[in-house]
This record gives C-alpha cells, sequence and structure tokens, in this order.
C-alpha cells in the first residue's frame, strides 16, 4: 500500500489553547488509483493535504500515522520532507498564479525539480521541461517555456504547475482544489488531463475538492469531510449515487440542478457550518442534520462498515446501511 | 513542527502602555515646565557652573551655572511644539496631496508624484539648514523646514494606501449607494488609512524632534535663552572631558522621547485595528 | 407593453493597452462589443459567460460605474449617462448591486448597521428615524437580527457577509439589483441558502435581478431569460428553460457540455488553441467544431429565430 492514514489528528494552536482540526481520518492509497477528499471550507480536507505535504502552519501538531512507502511522514525533519516534495510527491496547488514565481520564466520553474532531485544540467532539465510541456498537452510548449507566468492563462499555468509536479515522476499526486480558479471549460480539460496522465503512469492521485461532481467523475473512491472528520467513504459512483450518510445526501440535494424549474426551493442545509473542533465529542455535523438526536451530540461516531468497500460514520445508519 | 502556542497579544498591549506611558512622561514634562520649574532654565550663574548632581540641583549645573534639569523640562517644550506643529503641516496638505493623486489618478498624479521625488532629492537636513541660514535661525523656521519635509512623505503614504483603498469593492459600493468622491474619502478612505498614517505621524514626529534637535546643536534652531535638547548637546561637546553627563542627559532626554513615541504608533495601530479589539 | 426597467442599446467598453514602441499604435482590448438587452420587470435576467467574456464590466456599465465609451444605458426609460452627477446619484436608489466577494464588498471599518445603511444616505426624504427602521427591516428579510447590525464584518461568515450585502442592497427597495456571481465564493450548502433567499426576494417583494454567472446552474435557477457572453458580444439570447434544453450556439453547447455533472460524464471538447483575437471573423471560430471558412471571413450578427431567441452563428444547431 503507496499510502496509509490512520487515526490521523491536526491541532492548530489558538489564543484559546490548541483546536482539533481533524481528527480520526483514516484511509489507504495504492499506486494508480485516485481518491477524491470533498468537503465545504471549516471540513479539514486542505489541512489533511497539507499534513501529507508536511506544509503545516508553524505550530500544528500531528498525531496518528501517515504512512508513504513505509515511512512515517509525520515523523520526518524538514529537510527530509524537502527530498520527497517534488520527487515522490508531487503537489498541485488551487491558484497557479501565485504558486508560480512571478520573477521566474516558466520553463525554469518546470525545470526546478529535475536539478534539485535528479542532478540534472541546467541545459538537460530545460529540454526535459520542454517535453513535460508537451506531455501536458500545452500548445507551443517553447513559447510557455520562454514565457514568465503573468503573460499565460490560467488554464496554461495550471498545465506548466502539472507539468512542475509530474517531472521527477512521483508516486503520489496530491491536487489541492486544482480547477477551482479556472473556467469551467478548461477545467474539464485539466481534470480529463490529470486523469489521463495518472492512468498512463501508475501514479497514485489524491483530489482535494469542494466539487462533488468534479469527484465523482475523476476519482475512483472518495472521501466526504464535515467539521474535521470522515462521514462517509466508498467507491466514487457508489457514495454519490447512493449516499447514506444525511450529510452526503443533503449536499447532493443542495445543488442546483440545470434544467430545474425556475424558482423552485432548493433543499439547503439550514444553519452554519460550525469551526471544526468545536464539538469536541460527538458528530460534528449534529444539530444541523436533518436526523438529530440526542445521542448524536455526545456519543463518538462509530464505524460501520458496508459491502463495497463503503464506510459510513452515524449513528442513525444500521449495520446494512440503511437509515434508522 | 514545533507544539509551541503563539504569545497572545490583546490590542497593542505592552507597546502601547510602555509608548503611552513615555509620551506621557514628555507631554507631562513639557506643562510642568509652562508652571513651574526648579530654577529658571535661563538664569545665569557663573559662579555655580559645572557642578555635580546634588540636592538643590538634581542634574547638575552646565557650562553656564543654568540648572540642567530645569532646562531638561523647558526643552522638552520646544521639542513637542516642533514635533506637532512640523507633523500637522505634513499631514494637512500631504494627505490633501496624496488623496488628490490617488482619485485623481493620470496626470495629476504623475505630477504631484514628480513634486514629491523633486522634495526628496534635496538632502533633508541640509536643505533645513539652507532654509533657516537663509531666512535667519529660530524655532519658528526650523519648524516650517521641517514641515515642509514632511509633506512629500504623507503625500507617498497617502497615495499608495488611498490608491489600494480605492480599488476596493466596497469603495465601488458606496459608488452603487450613490455617495459622492468626497464623501468617499472621508467614510471609507480615510478611516481604512488612518492606522498607517498614525504611525507614520509618530514616526516623523520622532524625526522632527531629531531634526530639531540636530538643527539647535548647529546653532540654527531654538535661540538662547529658548531651552532646546539640542543646543544643550552643542553645548556638552565642548566640556566633553569635564563632564560628560552633561551630553548623557539631553541625549538620553532625545532617545526617549523618540522611543516612546515609536512604540506609541505601533501599539495605536494595533488598537485601532477593529479586527484586533475585543471580540463581542 | 410596459416601460422595461433596465434597456442597454448597443453598449461598448474598449481598453486602451500599453504601446509596444513609442511610434505603435494603442491596442484596444474590446471588453464589451455592442450588446443590447432589455430587462422586464418582474422578468429576471442572466448573463453566463467565462472570464475575459466582458460580463462583468457589462454589469457595471449597466450600473453606471464604469463610463461606456458607446452605447446607451436607460433606467426606467431615463437615459444615466445624460444625467448630471446629482441626478444620477438619486437614481441609484432604483437599482443597487451585490458583488461577488463577500470579504471585499463590506468596508472592515464600519459596522453592519452603518453599512447596510449607505444607501440610504443621499435619500432626503428618509428620515434618521426611518433609516434605523429600515435597516432592521432589511436586515430581517436576509435573516439576521438587531443584534447583527453592531457587529463588525469580520464577525461573520462569507454567507452571512453575502447576506449582509444583500440587506444593503435592498434597504432602498430598489427595483433592479444587479448580482455580479453572487454565490461564487461560497460553500454550496451556504449557496443554497443564499439562492432561496434570492428567490423569495423576487416572489415577495418583486425584485428583479440582473444576474451575472459563471454557473449555468445557479443563473438557471433565478432567471426568466438569459444570454450567453463571450469576447464582449452576446452570442445567444433567450427564455432559460429552453436556451439550456437546446442551445442553439455551439459555445452555449461547449458550456453545458463541460460543467461537471454526476449524472453523465462531461464531453471534453479538443484541445483548443488559445483564444486569439481574429480579425473580421467570429471570435470563436477558433474553438469551434463546426467552423467553416466563412466562419474565419465575417462575424455573425445576433438574429432572431423567432420563440424569443437569438443566436450569434452563421451555422446554428
Amino acid at each position: 500500500m503507496l499510502l496509509t492514514v490512520a487515526d490521523l489528528a491536526i491541532d492548530l494552536p489558538t489564543p484559546g489553547g490548541p483546536r482539533r482540526v481533524v481528527h480520526d481520518v483514516s484511509f489507504t492509497l495504492d499506486g494508480g488509483d485516485s481518491l477524491g477528499v470533498v468537503g465545504e471550507s471549516g471540513s479539514g480536507k486542505t489541512m489533511t493535504a497539507l499534513a501529507l505535504m508536511g506544509l503545516l502552519p508553524e505550530g500544528a501538531t500531528v498525531s496518528g500515522a501517515l504512512r508513504f512507502e513505509g515511512v512515517d511522514l509525520a515523523r520526518l525533519g524538514e529537510a527530509q520532507m524537502q527530498k520527497l516534495r517534488g520527487d515522490r510527491i508531487g503537489m498541485v496547488f488551487q491558484e497557479p498564479m501565485t504558486a508560480l514565481n512571478p520573477l521566474h520564466r516558466v520553463g525554469r520553474q518546470v525545470a526546478e525539480p529535475l536539478i534539485l532531485h535528479r542532478g540534472m544540467s541546467r541545459s538537460a532539465a530545460w529540454a526535459e521541461a520542454v517535453k513535460l510541456l508537451v506531455r501536458v498537452r500545452l500548445r507551443d510548449p517553447e513559447r510557455v517555456a520562454r514565457a514568465y507566468p503573468f503573460a499565460l492563462s490560467g488554464g496554461e499555468r495550471q498545465r506548466a504547475m502539472i507539468a512542475m509536479a509530474l517531472s521527477c515522476s512521483p508516486k503520489l499526486l496530491i491536487a489541492d482544489e486544482p480547477t477551482t480558479a479556472l473556467d469551467v471549460t478548461v477545467q474539464a480539460r485539466i481534470l480529463d488531463l490529470l486523469a489521463t496522465l495518472g492512468a498512463q503512469s501508475d501514479m497514485a492521485m489524491l483530489l482535494v475538492s469542494h466539487d462533488l461532481a468534479v469527484v465523482a467523475r475523476h476519482c475512483r473512491r472518495v472521501l466526504v469531510m464535515y467539521g474535521g472528520t470522515v462521514m462517509e467513504s466508498g467507491p466514487a459512483e457508489a457514495v454519490l449515487r447512493d449516499a447514506r450518510h444525511p450529510y452526503t445526501r443533503a449536499l447532493l440535494e443542495a445543488r442546483p440542478r440545470a434544467g430545474a424549474a425556475r424558482g423552485e426551493r432548493l433543499r439547503a442545509i439550514a444553519g452554519a457550518a460550525v469551526p471544526a473542533g468545536a464539538e469536541p465529542r460527538g458528530c460534528p455535523f449534529a444539530g444541523r442534520c436533518p436526523m438529530t438526536m440526542d445521542a448524536c451530540h455526545a456519543t463518538p461516531l462509530p464505524t460501520i462498515e458496508l459491502a463495497g468497500d463503503r464506510r459510513v460514520r452515524c449513528l442513525r445508519v444500521d449495520a446494512e446501511g440503511r437509515p434508522t | 513542527m514545533s507544539a509551541a502556542a503563539p504569545q497572545s497579544r490583546r490590542p497593542g498591549g505592552l507597546s502601547l502602555r510602555l509608548g503611552a506611558a513615555l509620551v506621557a512622561l514628555l507631554v507631562g514634562a513639557a506643562a510642568l515646565s509652562l508652571v513651574w520649574t526648579p530654577f529658571p532654565p535661563g538664569a545665569i550663574d557663573i559662579p555655580h557652573k559645572l557642578l555635580a548632581p546634588s540636592a538643590a540641583h538634581w542634574l547638575g549645573t552646565d557650562s553656564l551655572g543654568r540648572d540642567v534639569a530645569s532646562q531638561i523640562l523647558a526643552g522638552a517644550r520646544v521639542s513637542i511644539l516642533v514635533g506637532v506643529i512640523a507633523v500637522g503641516i505634513g499631514l494637512v496638505f500631504g494627505v490633501a496631496l496624496g488623496l488628490v493623486a490617488a482619485a485623481a489618478k493620470g496626470i495629476v498624479e504623475e505630477a504631484i508624484m514628480k513634486l514629491c521625488d523633486f522634495t526628496f532629492a534635496f538632502p533633508a537636513l541640509l536643505s533645513a539648514i539652507l532654509l533657516t541660514a537663509t531666512y535667519g535661525p529660530g524655532v519658528v523656521n526650523a519648524i516650517i523646514a521641517i514641515g515642509v519635509y514632511s509633506v512629500p512623505i504623507f503625500a507617498r503614504l497617502t497615495r499608495a494606501t488611498a490608491s489600494s483603498a480605492l480599488a476596493r469593492e466596497y469603495v465601488l459600493a458606496a459608488r452603487a449607494a450613490g455617495r459622492g468622491p468626497i464623501a468617499i474619502a472621508f467614510d471609507h478612505v480615510l478611516p481604512n488609512i488612518a492606522p498607517a498614517l498614525i504611525v507614520q505621524a509618530t514616526i516623523q514626529f520622532a524625526i522632527a524632534i531629531l531634526a530639531e534637535a540636530a538643527l539647535s546643536y548647529l546653532g540654527l534652531g531654538a535661540q538662547p535663552p529658548l531651552a532646546s535638547w539640542g543646543r544643550m548637546l552643542s553645548d556638552a561637546q565642548n566640556w566633553m572631558y569635564v563632564a560628560p553627563r552633561l551630553a548623557v542627559y539631553p541625549g538620553l532626554a532625545v532617545a526617549l522621547s523618540v522611543l516612546g513615541l515609536n512604540l506609541l504608533g505601533d501599539g495605536l495601530r494595533d488598537a485601532l485595528d477593529p479586527k484586533l479589539r475585543a471580540r463581542s | 407593453m410596459t416601460v422595461p426597467l433596465l434597456e442597454v442599446v448597443d453598449l461598448v467598453k474598449l481598453y486602451r493597452l500599453p504601446r509596444a514602441g513609442w511610434f505603435a499604435p494603442h491596442p484596444t482590448r474590446r471588453a464589451v462589443d455592442g450588446v443590447s438587452l432589455t430587462i422586464h420587470p418582474g422578468r429576471s435576467f442572466g448573463v453566463v459567460g467565462e472570464s475575459g467574456s466582458g460580463k462583468s464590466t457589462l454589469a457595471r456599465a449597466a450600473m453606471a460605474l464604469e463610463q461606456p465609451t458607446a452605447g446607451i444605458v436607460r433606467l426606467d426609460g431615463h437615459s444615466l449617462f445624460d444625467l448630471a452627477p446629482r441626478a444620477l446619484r438619486a437614481a441609484r436608489a432604483e437599482m443597487q448591486m451585490i458583488f461577488q466577494d463577500p470579504y471585499g464588498s463590506l468596508d472592515p471599518r464600519q459596522r453592519v448597521r452603518r453599512i447596510v445603511a449607505e444607501p440610504l444616505i443621499n435619500l432626503a426624504h428618509v428620515t434618521r428615524v426611518q433609516r434605523a427602521a429600515r435597516v432592521l427591516e432589511a436586515l430581517r428579510a436576509v435573516g439576521l437580527t438587531a443584534t447583527d447590525a453592531d457587529k463588525y464584518p469580520h464577525e461573520f461568515s462569507g454567507g452571512q457577509r453575502q447576506r449582509i450585502a444583500i440587506a444593503r442592497a435592498l434597504v432602498t427597495r430598489p427595483k433592479l439589483v444587479v448580482a455580479d456571481e453572487p454565490v461564487s465564493a461560497l460553500d454550496v450548502s451556504i449557496q443554497a441558502q443564499v439562492l432561496n433567499l434570492m428567490s423569495d426576494l423576487q416572489r415577495e417583494a418583486g425584485v428583479t435581478f440582473f444576474l451575472i454567472s459563471h454557473d449555468l446552474a445557479v443563473v438557471g435557477h433565478l432567471c426568466d431569460d438569459v444570454a450567453v457572453m463571450f469576447h464582449g458580444r452576446f452570442v445567444e439570447t433567450g427564455p432559460a428553460a429552453a436556451l439550456f434544453k437546446a442551445p442553439k450556439h455551439p459555445y452555449t453547447r461547449e458550456l453545458i457540455d463541460a460543467a461537471p455533472k454526476l449524472e453523465e460524464a462531461p464531453i471534453v471538447a479538443v484541445d483548443a488553441p488559445p483564444n486569439e483575437e481574429a480579425p473580421g471573423g467570429c471570435a470563436y471560430a477558433a474553438r469551434c467544431r463546426f467552423a467553416q471558412s466563412r466562419c474565419r471571413e465575417a462575424a455573425p450578427a445576433l438574429r432572431p429565430l423567432g420563440d424569443g431567441r437569438s443566436v450569434a452563428c452563421h451555422f446554428p444547431l
């Protein structure tokens, strides 16, 4: 198993003491597989991805196991993490304009991991970078390599970021909202590109997104997070077509659908998401959940294993996955 | 990934209190000197010159027998006067120019900024010296010279911060709500750029005090019998081997005032930020 | 036939770009290239487009927040750009705006009470007492309370801030509310709440929305009529339901296909070259699956097809 995360918990320092923003997160990811982590803001999905990359904010503490290729990432020091980043673990972020250095040419940035991790010479790395830009389907790769980030479109910049992330053929690609800042037509192409590249090279992909549909189409498995913990997980198609957890169902029903009648009321989820860690015991969704009962506030969530590698964490779901 | 928690900071906190205390000391000294000083600051008493600190003269006397403590108190008056008026000139004209530049943009903005650049091209202190040497030494001319040099500093700062504030969506929302440009400047721009201006004002105040001390040191600022810390430093120079303490007292007075103002500026900026105010 | 609420006629907005050399001409970017639309009271209008389509510029010009290079904007029959500044400010009581960024559109140094009251300040006929009452009325309409009025924006979440922005837009009881991507920055569950609120306002308070969005589903949810914008021009217009069910322009088809849906896989168009300014021809020709030589030579005009639909294409679907 390439990546095993077990009982991950992340505490962030706050003026009032450490706050647990992620708790009890466990999942596995094998080479060639793709996992989507879906959640709204405050769900803890970005923190989880940052923990894997070793990029949590100053003062954060991590407990639990993050085993990547047998090594526990949480125990590694910064120097060792730097060796992994860009080499065995590739990362793509949301905002290509801020993730790329505006003062360096794109080609140089794409070549940087090659120089750093593979010890290539500058010219050899540049040539390889251009080849990578071809691989991410950029037209006129020479022009893109010579350009500065501001001269490129959002889609071109993101493709360059992907080229950079893939330069050393990482075993794991972590993409945090890679297409959220892009137009929908560009988004479709970029996601398609990621899926194809992943399939070509037996690379594992962890895709973090707030958009269920994006995850449904491009990830084989999905993790639905809320309030810092996993609510439901399983094969993407199954989970999203036949959601068992009240939160997943509510999320699916809240989306406006093109073609729906004008003015039709959406099934909104009442209230606002509590910041993760506010509800120390019990279910974070308690109170907002239409199926809340008293026990939900105080009882720790069980993990119910269902057929087809599915898991649901809810007190109102029985052992067969049916609502009680 | 350490487990240390960051120190919690109440808005301003230590900086604000310490700064306010030092500035209060400065203002208090000046106010006090208006009604009472141990001895008349300008009273020359040659037989009692260069005395060490004693019960009668708390900080001793200078080369002309004048009581040092009284001069320090009276010197505070001059420092504050110079600071307030010079910074006042800088704020009023500088902020006005900066707002006009930020709002008008185009050629007006260019012209105003070039004017500021032009002023910066002249070394401030040398120009102050030139002005006071040409128009005669004295506190008033010193204030004007220092004030004029504060104007471009505030103008630039205002233009930069106001431009960024004007680009914000809440300004667009105010326009959509039907507010005119003057109303927007007072209601939305000034309150949002005020923190930066306040910090700069305290820094400029400190610079004004230093500049006044420098000018007085050169004999171009406050003229005797008006007490000034700069002049005291100048006098002390001649007696460095005999009574070095004569340089320490005014030097310390300047240093503490400048420190207090800077701390106050930092503290105020934090205290004025609504985000850091006590949560409701 | 009632007087249209908002009428835009041949709006053009050009931006001058820095020139290549001292003697080279300034290239211009045609952000809005001849757009006309009519919004009738009670029929909300949506503009769909991606980044660079000019839709935000169109919204700002319609609100008279930007001076267009050419064209007329009429609110309730009055041409906005012909009004004196004071008269224009008074006219703004009828027309308010909601912005995309809930974090940037509220002044962080003002309390909510003051923010929501702002559009009322210039209305001479509203006294201070009435102003306070209207502010509370507006806050209640968006689901906030009187205690919220004394707080600062940073004490609220994104969704709540957007509600404050909506309350501000409603306080003058405007006829038209221009909403520029009002829910894009919000989470799905909050988006649904805000969209429901906007639907309620349409139904109960008779608000007409001029909605700008890149999200077809959001536009379809709130709008009766839709226009699809590409490169500064409308490429297709018509009633929302009909347009989404059977689009006539290849770009509309591309947008509908590309939107991520749970029900089917998005159809990914073949990678296209970046949008270059094709002089003279249809701006979409470079990307269009069905482009022919005629498309590259002459730009098609927006032509009515009947049933209230229009399309700018030589070979409509």
